[in-house]
């Protein structure tokens, strides 16, 4: 897959919360992303839908707006960033369903041949962490950097 | 004794501008963002990543 340009993107000074918009076929949304620490080397990456009328976000809509290779390139980006400036740093991936969960392994799995030149992908399925897999059924996912040889 | 910095392979720039907004809300206390933190942090309790996996400095 070719990498799409990302949509603009604002972030905090923290440089923890990011805040972009989808713009596509069912209209614009606005997409939030916040990085929470788990412990001492492991974020939590969150993709967040933002509400602008009632202020409020939530990780349950499934926006269809038919501008996925835009957006995957936006948090590819956002997560790049992150890792920049957090290079010791792991970041935690996973759904909060089976159909997000399964969307995450699509989207890693459009990306993973242009990023695995510089990005470590793990996953756990079957009780196991393990290198992800394009084609896996992972349950959750790790994302970091990539060392020389 | 002098400890060295890893290197890693160079990122990529995505083109795409950035622009740092200090309004941006903190949503460490914004109950999805909690409750997705928690889940996180159970099934890493439940499911221990090898410590083989993590980058250390």
């Amino acid at each position: 897959m070719q990498l799409y340009e990302a949509y603009p993107f604002v972030l905090n000074e923290g440089k923890t919360h990011y805040h972009f918009q989808s713009i596509g076929k069912r209209g614009v949304f606005e997409k939030a992303i916040e990085f929470s620490p788990l412990n001492d080397n492991v974020y939590n990456l969150a993709l967040l839908d933002f509400n602008p009328e009632t202020g409020e976000y939530s990780d349950d809509t499934i926006t269809d707006n038919g501008d996925m290779r835009e957006v995957l390139a936006t948090v590819l980006k956002i997560a790049l960033q992150f890792l920049a400036q957090n290079p010791y740093q792991t970041v935690f991936i996973q759904g909060n369903s089976d159909s997000k969960t399964r969307l995450y392994q699509i989207a890693l799995g459009k990306l993973f041949p242009d990023v695995h030149v510089f990005l470590l992908i793990k996953g756990y399925k079957n009780g196991q962490w393990s290198d992800f897999e394009p084609n896996g059924s992972f349950e959750s996912f790790l994302i970091e950097r990539k060392l020389l040889d | 004794m002098k400890v060295l910095e890893k290197k890693f392979v160079p990122l990529p720039n995505i083109p795409g501008k950035v622009t740092i907004d200090n309004s941006l809300p903190d949503l460490s206390e914004n109950p999805v963002v909690k409750a997705k933190v928690e889940r996180a942090r159970k099934f890493l309790e439940e499911h221990p990543i090898p410590e083989h996996m993590l980058r250390r400095k």
